[in-house]
């Protein structure tokens, strides 16, 4: 299936979790924040939150700035 | 001497000085300007992660184990719906629930826009954040800032990175006059005498970024801003004379030997 993910469209294989995509990027211990279909998810929450056919994922985390 | 300490959304600071964390050469000299700064409160921006390059750092990873308050910024949303997302997001970090609302309107000037920063501001404050927007340096919505909820409020002397310093002294002096709660002022400073001008005007901080990072020597820089933030603070709090048109010899002429 395919989800939006930092507004690209990426495969995800069926019955992928939110945790699931963050690993596959090897973000799981980096402080970074999630976002599904404008709704924030916290850490405790990735694994039980099953990623939909056109889901739109935000992941963003803090960088330099002033 | 008094004690004379800075205090937003009930924390005490130990340093006036608000640090940006953009722009630096690399994370070394960043760590070591942040050291000499004396910065307590550190300013960052979210954004997404790159994920076609995990080396791609999030700045935090950087950053020593210090006691920093983390004051991250809405920049790069353009309303007031857009700042309240970001924020949002920064909170559900666990690291802080301060935020600088920066609502920007034109891409040349980066100029904050008023009216989208007060509906932004008084959202958030509804929400429990510590709320400290940058504003423009009207003194009637630094007052509508204020009583929207603020916890500071943070005019800017000029465009942001522009380094022209204080544009409109007469203004910021205003605001300060009539504030409750901190005036910080952020954004356009260039050098070292912009900032003791905003302290002798009787702001409470600075918030800076490129005049630090993009200096030749941002770590020498940084320590040149603390020290200018505590000459402008002391010369305030120590009251300049008036100006006068005319010369006062330092010495009495009555008593002046004469041939």
């Amino acid at each position: 299936m395919e989800c939006i993910i930092n507004g690209e469209r990426k495969t995800v294989a069926p019955g992928a979790t939110l945790l699931d995509l963050i690993r596959q990027h090897g973000l799981e211990q980096r402080r970074i924040i999630a976002e599904v279909d404008g709704k924030l998810v916290d850490a405790p929450a990735w694994s039980d939150t099953l990623l939909q056919e056109g889901s739109r994922i935000e992941l963003v985390h803090f960088v330099g700035g002033g | 001497m008094n004690k004379d300490q800075l205090v937003i959304g009930g924390k005490a600071l130990t340093s006036r000085f608000f640090l940006g964390t953009g722009r630096y050469p690399n994370p070394l000299v960043q760590n070591q300007a942040i050291e000499a700064s004396g910065a307590e409160v550190l300013t960052f921006a979210i954004r997404r992660v790159n994920l076609d390059d995990p080396e791609d750092d999030s700045i935090l990873q950087h950053l020593q184990d210090r006691p920093f308050t983390f004051l991250p910024n809405t920049s790069g949303a353009s309303t007031a719906e857009e700042a309240v997302r970001i924020a949002r997001m920064a909170r559900a970090s666990g690291l802080s629930d301060w935020v600088k609302v920066e609502i920007s309107a034109n891409a040349m000037t980066l100029l904050p826009d008023p009216i989208e920063t007060l509906k932004a501001t008084e959202q958030l404050v509804k929400e429990g954040f510590t709320v400290l927007p940058y504003t423009s340096d009207d003194p009637i919505l630094c007052k509508r800032l204020e009583e929207a909820g603020a916890a500071a409020v943070m005019p800017g002397g000029a465009p942001i990175g522009t380094g022209l310093g204080i544009l409109n002294p007469y203004n910021i002096g205003l605001i300060v006059e009539s504030a409750h709660v901190p005036i910080i002022v952020d954004a356009g400073l260039g050098s070292a005498q912009d900032v003791v001008q905003a302290m002798e005007l009787g702001v409470d901080g600075i918030l800076m970024n490129t005049p630090v990072a993009r200096a030749k020597d941002p770590v020498r820089m940084a320590r040149a801003m603390s020290l200018a933030i505590e000459a402008g603070r002391e010369a305030f709090l120590a009251g300049r004379i008036a100006k006068r048109r005319y010369a006062s010899a330092s010495s009495e002429f009555e008593h002046l030997a004469v041939k």
